[in-house]
């Protein structure tokens, strides 16, 4: 179940095109929304497993996992933007993310595949109501007719609104 | 110098930190009426390596006081100079200010320009102090040239220099200016014949009464080493040549008939065998033991010209300062020598004896290697892992048939065994003998005794147990404070100890041991021992709940109190009643615990007992709801199951129970930490009675489930800081259980209660 993505695949660099730099995104859905994160933020997707709870916790954040040695928290993306449902089958995937120095892993609807995306292909998002503050979103990527809401996640993940870490006194 | 040096400076840090460390033990272990020689030497190497490798590296500031520092102890062990107690005062003060430099030079503030000239000074002032006296001893002043002689008159007249300087002229004028600055500490200096040619040697006069080893100390740094000549002011220059042919380049000074003839293959090196140099049959694998440390040799045995080496490793010890203090001036011309063929070996060669000179000096240096705490803990990190993943593997193998899959099965077994043997091998990896803490108690002894006028000995034992890395770095400040706080408060002054009957020089012992899966540190002594009833009336005087019928364990926590001091004045070195609550503190938050025992009159035991790693916890685990969290064992009392008769209420709130007549609050798990589907009747549950700072509280659980010893994994690094929780650690099924945080949890407790109420 578990799959490296992040070591294997670099951002093709492919300068020729005339969009400028094409770079890798792993997409995945949450409700009828499409969303696209960098592929160097995710370090592995893995099938869901009951976390440990965390006591007081906000209901989002489900609880903490052992990742080899590692405790990871696990944030439900469905329950925190109040989208799709919240259920737990064996087909409940996690995206582990690296963001820095912290490992943080979420819960999504569904994976759907690896993109990649010129940065012609990416225009910047009006302000609009999507799921996800627009604070946090890079640009809106278009591939044929879908549309993807490119998302900055290491800002999304650290900011205080996900709870994940200290705030600063 | 061409090459770039900073890539090797960590390695001269790290190196030039042991030298100092060992340096100051020995120091310390010297016997002043009878110094051993050995000793002596050694101290020497380290200081001379320390210079060495300064100088080096371009750090003069190190280098100059070490050099000066070099000086005097060369003296003193060739017997030139009595060593006294003043000295051994200078030189660990020298060490202090040389660690001082170090740390400046590590990026670590600002080095100590003032103290470091006053140290050279003091120990210039040592050295010359005594050298009348040594000029009027019998031993003759060491000839440090070849003829002897000369040796009569030169120390009236001056030296004659010559030697070659490396480099462009820019360098050149450079290093002179240098010289010349360090050499007039020494003597009037004249330029008497500049050098022509980059190989033409430069002629320097100093005037005054030098010694020539000294000097030649300061050329080492500038000069091409095989290029220095020094002779007696006035000697024919043929005279000097002459010398300078002999391979000895007096450094044989204590036996300077040994200085060997130009002829003489071995240069005077191996002098107590001479004619095995020329002994075809002895085998060149006899090198082997030596061609490490002595890597000098290493070109040798190819060129077939099998210089016997064993004479080297026949004996190490004497050989070693020797070669150390000689390699520099002599590693190139005998390889020259040797090799007239093979010029261009030299340089590798001196190359290879500089790296031999000081791995010689750091023993070992070539077994172990220096790896990052974070690869290590990695390390621990997916060992741990594997033990679960074969814990695992062994549940789901005892389902299926032993005999049909029996090789499966042995395999298995097989595979728990290397487990647990691999387990076992990495976490002692991190694991340090507890000698490296202990190793600088000697000193604050030392110093503390003598601040304080006592005469004190300190005994240590078990220097070599184990423990991990993390607690060795945590113990050591908490050790030291107990250290001292028996050396003032402990031990009495020589008279009182007289009046008593005792032996005038206290004694304080430090022991570390391993019991039952614990490292025990005692630090004992055998003086006045704690007066109880002087606690306990102090303790009275600061409002403190005591009563007379205290056992004396309890009366001596007492001193634990922050604030706490019975001693009758305040000395510099204790007694403001700071330090000691810290102390527990810190033992306390190691997971660990201090006890003290002692007898008025006899003396004092604290004994600290602490787990053997940092990250391994004992832990209880009880079940709350569906959930299983770990209690630290230190914190638990006892467990009891409440009957209806012991809950008491507050405000028709039942918050606390009676247990042998103490009111206790009650903290409920399930409440606390909002758990689902727990127990909420106190008669079905248990009450975990915990204490922490003093203070006792109630735990309310479902049930025990066990206890085990758990590793500690930190809830901040991926998650945030929560409340109530310290830490979580992973079981032996995978999951992940948190680990309580007993303090906060009574002290939620106990500000829980007045809402309550």
């Amino acid at each position: 179940m578990i799959q490296e993505f992040a070591q294997q695949k670099n951002p093709q660099m492919n300068a020729a095109d005339e969009g400028g730099f094409a770079q890798e995104y792993l997409t995945f859905t949450l409700g009828p929304e499409e969303y696209a994160i960098d592929i160097l933020k995710v370090q592995e997707i893995r099938g869901y497993e009951q976390p440990t709870t965390i006591a007081n916790a906000p209901a989002f954040i489900k609880g903490v996992i052992n990742l080899r040695g590692i405790i990871v928290p696990i944030v439900d993306m469905r329950i925190k933007f109040g989208v799709g449902k919240a259920e737990y089958t064996p087909f409940t995937v996690v995206i582990i993310l690296s963001l820095g120095n912290r490992v943080v892993g979420i819960v999504v609807d569904g994976v759907s595949d690896v993109t990649s995306l010129r940065a012609d292909q990416v225009r910047p998002a009006p302000e609009f109501a999507a799921t996800v503050d627009t604070r946090y979103i890079n640009g809106l990527g278009t591939l044929g007719d879908r549309m993807l809401i490119v998302v900055d996640i290491e800002k999304l993940m650290l900011s205080g609104e996900m709870a994940l870490v200290d705030e600063v006194a | 110098m061409s090459i770039d040096m900073s890539q090797f400076y960590q390695v001269f840090f790290e190196e030039t930190g042991e030298h100092l460390a060992s340096m100051e033990n020995l120091l310390l272990t010297l016997d002043i009426g009878a110094p051993d020689a050995e000793q002596l030497n050694a101290i020497f190497r380290a200081a001379h390596s320390i210079k060495g490798s300064s100088g080096t590296f371009g750090f003069t500031d190190l280098a100059d006081v070490t050099h000066i520092l070099e000086n005097l102890l060369d003296r003193i062990r060739k017997g030139e100079i009595r060593l006294r107690e003043d000295m051994i005062d200078a030189f660990l003060d020298a060490g202090d200010v040389l660690k001082g430099l170090l740390a400046a030079h590590q990026g670590d503030g600002e080095g100590d320009k003032e103290s470091a000239e006053a140290i050279c000074q003091r120990l210039r002032r040592l050295t010359e102090d005594a050298a009348p006296a040594a000029k009027a001893s019998a031993v003759p002043p060491v000839p440090t040239f070849a003829e002897p002689a000369p040796a009569a008159n030169f120390a009236a007249n001056g030296l004659d220099l010559f030697f070659v300087l490396e480099g462009d002229a820019d360098s050149i004028e450079k290093s002179l200016d240098n010289v010349v600055s360090e050499l007039t500490g020494y003597g009037e200096v004249r330029i008497a014949g500049r050098a022509a040619t980059a190989e033409h040697p430069w002629h320097l006069e100093v005037l005054g009464a030098p010694d020539a080893e000294t000097l030649r100390g300061i050329l080492e740094f500038v000069a091409r080493n095989d290029s220095i000549r020094i002779v007696p002011l006035g000697a024919p220059v043929e005279a000097a040549l002459g010398d300078a042919a002999d391979g000895s380049y007096g450094f044989f000074g204590d036996e300077p008939t040994t200085a060997a003839p130009l002829e003489d293959d071995s240069f005077g090196f191996f002098e107590p065998l001479p004619n095995l140099a020329v002994q075809p049959e002895v085998s060149p694998t006899s090198a082997a033991p030596a061609d490490e440390s002595y890597g000098f040799f290493e070109p040798l045995p190819n060129a077939d010209v099998p210089v016997e080496p064993a004479a080297i490793s026949d004996s190490p010890d004497g050989s070693y300062g020797f070669l150390v203090k000689t390699l520099p001036a002599v590693a190139a011309p005998p390889v020259a020598a040797v090799l007239p063929d093979k010029p261009v070996e030299k340089p590798a060669a001196e190359k290879e004896s500089k790296r031999a000179a000081s791995a010689a000096v750091t023993p070992g240096a070539d077994t172990s290697i220096r790896v990052g705490v974070d690869k290590v803990d990695q390390l621990i990190n997916l060992v741990g892992e594997l033990v679960i993943t074969q814990a695992m593997l062994a549940q789901s193998a005892a389902q299926i048939d032993p005999v049909e899959f029996e090789r499966l099965h042995n395999g298995l077994i097989q595979l728990e065994r290397n487990t647990r043997d691999l387990q076992e091998s990495v976490m002692s990896i991190r694991m340090m003998p507890i000698s490296v803490v202990f190793s600088r108690f000697p000193r604050v002894v030392r110093d503390v005794s003598q601040k304080l006028g006592k005469q004190v000995e300190l005994k240590l034992s078990g220097e070599n147990t184990e423990l991990d890395k993390g607690l060795i770095e945590r113990i050591s400040d908490p050790l030291t404070h107990l250290i001292r706080n028996s050396l003032d408060h402990g031990i009495e002054s020589p008279e009182l100890r007289a009046a008593k009957g005792k032996p005038p020089v206290g004694t304080i012992t430090l022991a570390a041991y391993h019991q039952s899966g614990n490292i025990v540190i005692e630090v004992g002594d055998d003086g006045a021992g704690l007066p109880r009833n002087k606690i306990l009336a102090k303790a009275k005087e600061k409002g403190l709940n005591v009563h007379d019928q205290m056992t004396d364990q309890e009366v001596f926590q007492l001193i634990f109190e922050a604030g706490f001091s019975t001693a009758d004045q305040i000395t510099e070195v204790s007694g403001r009643g700071v330090g000691m609550d810290v102390v527990k503190r810190n033992i306390t938050a190691m997971g660990g615990r201090v006890e003290i025992s002692s007898m008025l009159g006899v003396g004092t035991r604290m004994t600290v007992r602490l787990p053997l790693t940092l990250a391994i916890l004992d832990g209880m685990s009880v079940a709350v709801g569906k959930e299983i969290y770990i209690i630290p064992l230190g914190y638990v009392i006892e467990s009891l199951q409440a009957e209806p008769g012991m809950m008491k209420s507050v405000s028709g709130v039942e918050r606390l129970i009676q247990v042998r007549g103490e009111y206790l609050p009650v903290v409920t798990l399930y409440e606390v930490f909002r758990v689902p589907e727990a127990i909420t009747d106190f008669a079905d549950g248990i009450m975990i009675i915990l204490e922490t700072d003093g203070i006792k509280a109630a735990l309310f659980v479902d049930a025990m489930v066990g206890q085990h010893q758990v590793v500690i994994k930190s809830l901040e690094s991926n998650y945030r800081k929560v409340a109530g929780v310290s830490g979580a650690t992973i079981m032996g099924d995978g999951r992940v259980a948190m680990i309580l945080d007993v303090s906060a949890l009574v002290s939620m407790a106990r500000h829980a209660l007045p809402a309550a109420a």
